[in-house]
């Protein structure tokens, strides 16, 4: 299909690290919104 | 496409389904404000089951008014259709029966200044036998107006059930929609947390409800179109997926942004005005979207609400579904989002281990509410999953929607991420301190929940290799 396996390891770790990027910053923002709570 | 329905049968496929689907909707909103205790939203919901009472009036007149019509239809059986409106006179009685109760309810509450207990209790009977009634004339509607369903499976690439369960279950995230933001804003009016907690929820399970319900649509595009089936083009299905893959979107970021607030509120015991007003917003515009996908839909297989001025597409390459089903078959794309997948399979299944393990008696020196903040982790991996997963299902939705270990993860989907929602909303388990024991029904909902996710990554595990 044209692309090398490298292609395709490259785009497996740019896409998995942006997405995991995404979800802590989104999961530290919605943890720190609650840190004025008791628990 | 034509805003306005222009003829009784197309009023009646639109009107019909609120006092049916909407009546389920409203039944486990009145049945949430018995068991809290909440006079404000039992209050709502009378007001709900009066409104359905009389949406039963069009539901009549617009089915009334289309029988000459389906009289003259080839496609419809006449034993079928006098057997519908008779089980239909039967349902829009029992509707007006409960929407009268409920008006009489309401107005003796505001004579007395309180509800009569008793009362709330005959309703809710009245309104489940009105539900009996309208699922069964729903269903032999359903039934009667889709004679594709009979083809024999034996003629199919895929089985026309999916396309029944798509026809049926697609009506849930949108009716229920319209329920929730009724709740939500007469919530937000009346400043009722409970109530707001409650839209709030609802937006979050027609979020979840929309994954079933845009799976079964890819398969019944299969059971419609290989080999095709006369009168129905692959065009006018690809115009309504197009719109459908934004309905997912648009379910996900509203229900997304009302769990964030459950969220919060389960720490903070207040809400985000701003947040509540966001979530309204989204909520309009994903109704927009759903309103023209259903449009769409309707289009496809219900000749009898077109009009001259619709132009259905007539060009099956068109549009962003055949491009995306392209694309997702290179392999430097399928591999990253199948990447993607796994981890947020990883991100559910621990969330969802370590908080029912603490539920279920491990770690008891660990408080619930300590074990409640890592939700958001899980969070985020049914948005990554849900997100991944659409896309790797168009790789080859024919042969995946086949497999026999589908159908239990895509249930399971449904009762995983709804029965997750009782880890914020449950009170009892919230309450669960340092070196308490969790009540025995929220032992069982971690064994359900358990169960569930464990379903849904075996049953997509397997779809590889049986």
């Amino acid at each position: 299909m044209g692309n090398s396996n490298t292609d395709v390891m490259i785009m497996v770790v740019a896409i998995v690290a942006s997405v995991l990027a995404l979800v802590f910053l989104a999961v530290y923002c919605m943890n720190r919104s609650v840190d004025r709570s008791p628990h | 496409m034509h805003l306005i329905p222009q003829s009784s049968a197309h009023w009646h496929l639109l009107v019909s389904v609120f006092p049916s689907v909407g009546l389920i909707f409203l039944l486990g909103l009145y049945a949430a404000s018995l068991k809290t205790g909440n006079k404000g939203m039992a209050r709502a919901g009378l007001v709900g089951f009066l409104l359905l009472g009389l949406a039963a009036l069009p539901t009549w007149a617009s089915g009334e008014g289309s029988m000459a019509v389906s009289l003259g239809d080839a496609r419809l059986s006449p034993a079928l259709l006098s057997l519908h409106r008779l089980i239909g006179y039967a349902a829009v009685a029992a509707a007006l029966v409960t929407g009268a109760a409920a008006a009489i309810t309401l107005w003796r509450a505001r004579r007395e200044g309180h509800i009569a207990g008793a009362a709330l209790g005959w309703i809710l009977v009245l309104a489940l036998v009105t539900l009996a009634l309208m699922a069964w004339v729903g269903e032999l509607g359903w039934e009667m107006d889709h004679r594709e369903l009979l083809i024999p499976p034996t003629e199919r690439s895929t089985a026309q059930a999916w396309s029944h369960v798509h026809i049926i279950l697609n009506h849930f995230p949108t009716i229920g929609f319209v329920v929730a933001l009724g709740f939500f804003v007469t919530a937000l009016v009346t400043d009722n947390e409970g109530m707001k907690r409650a839209g709030l929820a609802l937006f979050v399970i027609c979020a979840v409800l929309g994954v079933p319900t845009f799976v079964t649509g890819n398969a019944s595009m299969w059971a419609e179109t290989r080999p095709p089936v006369e009168g129905i083009s692959k065009a006018a299905i690809n115009a309504h997926r197009d719109m459908a893959l934004l309905s997912l979107f648009g379910l996900a970021f509203t229900g997304g942004l009302a769990w964030i607030e459950l969220f919060r509120y389960r720490h903070l015991q207040r809400f985000s005005e701003r947040t509540l007003y966001a979530v309204l917003g989204l909520a309009l515009v994903t109704l927009a979207i759903m309103a023209e996908t259903g449009h769409r839909g309707g289009q496809i297989n219900h000749p009898e609400i077109r009009v001259a001025t619709d132009i259905l597409p007539t060009d099956p390459a068109l549009g962003w579904s055949p491009w995306i089903e392209h694309e997702i078959n290179q392999v430097v794309w399928f591999v990253p989002w199948q990447t993607v997948h796994f981890f947020g399979f990883a991100l559910i299944f621990g969330t969802v281990l370590l908080v029912s393990l603490r539920v279920l008696g491990f770690g008891k020196s660990v408080p619930f509410a300590a074990m409640h903040r890592l939700m958001p982790l899980g969070f985020c991996g049914v948005l990554m999953n849900v997100f991944s997963g659409m896309l790797i299902l168009q790789a080859d939705s024919g042969r995946y929607l086949n497999n026999i270990t589908f159908v239990p993860k895509i249930a399971a989907i449904g009762v995983g991420g709804i029965a997750v929602l009782y880890y914020t909303l449950s009170e009892r388990v919230w309450a669960v301190g340092p070196g308490q024991d969790a009540p025995p029904d929220a032992k069982a909902m971690a064994v359900l929940i358990l169960l569930a996710w464990a379903t849904v990554i075996m049953g997509g595990r397997l779809l590889a290799y049986v």
